[in-house]
């Protein structure tokens, strides 16, 4: 969950916020769950909802604060607590191992948040077409859609800022 | 189809999502446009890179404080539950709340088995004294008034405001005076005393109806009227000459003679023996009595205890009446009593036994 809360936000410190939110939510209206999806799937939901408003509030928080600004935020790595390298990896590989997650992190935050909770959910969860349908509330065909759109944009983002990626 | 066309579905390509036709379109384009291949392979690399970023690892404390969080919300909800339902906040320890619960429970199930606890003679704490008075008031009453009911010749003597026709009715043959022979009243008294004390037997004396209340009514009633001299007069059988008759032997001219009526009643009804038995232990005793009744065939046997006392009603067949008599005097000490004589007619005879405590006797 907390996976998802970062790539949606992009900051560590706001996942974890938005992951406690999204629990407590879920405590409180585990009567509404029903039984038509898998508990994980509405879990994802309410997690994706919560990402949304902590968006909004971040950007209300930080209205005063330049887009640019707000991706170099999002571009920071969460503290060497994600991606653990191994330790057979010398630390050149370490930090560019670094380097490329924060950037894919970057533009992953810089897609418009319909294709980027598809993009997550997809290649980044690896969620079922009908798992994130189920999750979004839309259809396969907007989902597959979404995807196709988000990972286009993924690639030009990522061209922009690395170059050539291959 | 431009590249520009292409490119926009080269994620439905690579996803498989294209009919076959296209998709074999795509491939041959593919084959020939260096653009769409580079733009292809880019897509590629993208994926991978999204696909090969590593799980965010969530912080040690997050656990422990979504626990936190969340049973701060269960304990809000909760105290909306006490608030409402305990309102002034009374704690009760549920240690305290149980020794209480069980305390009453075992009063409540001592009560509910003290009689039978008595009957099997296991030991009971001492009565206390305001008790003793209040149970040994009860049977000293009702073996009397029972003594007198069965005991006839002792109440037989005319009272004052009694009628001779009454008198005559009370002086019967002396096999008929069992019962027959009390007064209305003592009768009366008798039967309501039996009623309590042995509901079996009581209604044993109410079926059939017995004609003596048919002729007491039939007094009664003329005594009202003012016609019972003519009522007499009128009576039929020689039997009747001696009695007051009944409105249907003054009918149907004494086809059925009060006491001939009076003995079918007798035979219904056994005859009774009242006996006092002293002794050290009443518990042990009447565990005693109980077991040797049981061996002696006693039927309709009940128990009734009275504070220290207890009071056994039984009927035995005839033969065993002076066993019975016999293992009374073995089991302690058996008070002078009147042992009427039983008519060959007699098979089984009432026994009402009360075991009372020697200590209690001569204090």
């Amino acid at each position: 969950m907390l996976n998802v809360a970062y790539r949606m936000i992009g900051d560590y410190d706001e996942a974890c916020d938005c992951v406690q939110e999204a629990f407590l939510s879920a405590y409180r209206g585990i009567g509404n769950f029903r039984r038509e999806a898998r508990f994980s799937t509405w879990l994802y939901a309410i997690v994706v909802n919560q990402a949304k408003n902590s968006l909004r509030q971040m950007k209300s928080r930080r209205g005063h604060e330049s887009s640019t600004d707000m991706h170099s935020r999002h571009g920071e790595a969460p503290c060497g607590e994600c991606s653990a390298p191994p330790f057979t990896e010398s630390l050149a590989d370490q930090w560019e191992r670094k380097e490329l997650g924060a950037k894919v992190q970057t533009c992953i935050v810089g897609l418009e948040h319909d294709f980027r909770e598809v993009l997550v959910l997809k290649d980044i969860q690896d969620l079922s077409y009908e798992e994130i349908r189920d999750a979004l509330h839309i259809p396969v065909g907007t989902v597959k859609s979404r995807l196709f759109r988000a990972r286009l944009a993924l690639k030009d983002c990522l061209a922009k800022v690395w170059g050539d990626l291959k | 189809m431009t590249c520009e066309d292409r490119v926009k579905k080269l994620p439905a390509y690579l996803e498989g999502e294209l009919p076959p036709r296209e998709s074999e379109e795509f491939k041959n384009h593919l084959a020939s446009c260096e653009t769409c291949r580079k733009t292809l392979e880019d897509l590629k690399a993208a994926d991978r890179l999204v696909r090969n970023l590593g799980e965010v690892e969530p912080p040690p404390w997050l656990k422990q404080q979504i626990m936190t969080r969340v049973r701060e919300v269960h304990g809000q909800n909760e105290s909306l539950w006490k608030k409402f339902f305990f309102p002034l906040h009374i704690k009760i320890p549920v240690q305290a709340f149980a020794v209480i619960v069980v305390t009453v429970l075992a009063i409540y199930i001592y009560r509910l088995d003290e009689p039978q606890i008595r009957m099997r003679g296991f030991p009971l704490p001492p009565t206390p004294a305001y008790e003793v008075k209040k149970e040994q008031a009860v049977p000293e009453t009702r073996p009397s008034r029972l003594k007198t009911a069965t005991q006839s010749k002792d109440v037989a003597a005319p009272q004052p405001g009694r009628t001779e026709y009454e008198d005559a009715y009370t002086s019967l043959a002396p096999s008929e005076k069992v019962e027959d022979t009390m007064p209305t009243e003592l009768k009366r008294d008798a039967r309501e005393a039996l009623a309590e004390t042995e509901p079996a037997l009581a209604e044993k004396f109410q079926a059939p109806p017995s004609e003596e209340s048919v002729l007491h009514s039939a007094v009664k009633e003329k005594r009202a009227e003012g016609s019972l001299p003519q009522a007499i007069a009128g009576a039929g059988s020689g039997i009747c000459e001696q009695d007051v008759c009944t409105a249907e032997e003054r009918e149907g001219g004494g086809a059925a003679g009060f006491a001939i009526a009076k003995g079918t009643a007798a035979k219904d009804m056994p005859p009774s023996l009242d006996l006092l038995l002293t002794v050290k232990d009443v518990a042990s005793a009447g565990v005693e009595l109980d077991k040797y009744l049981a061996t002696a065939k006693a039927r309709h046997t009940e128990i009734n205890v009275h504070g220290k006392q207890q009071t056994f009603a039984t009927e035995v067949r005839l033969h065993f009446v002076a066993s019975v008599l016999e293992k009374l005097n073995q089991i302690g000490l058996l008070a002078d009593h009147v042992q009427p004589e039983f008519g060959k007619e007699v098979q089984w005879v009432i026994i009402k036994i009360t075991i009372m405590p020697a200590v209690n006797q001569n204090p």
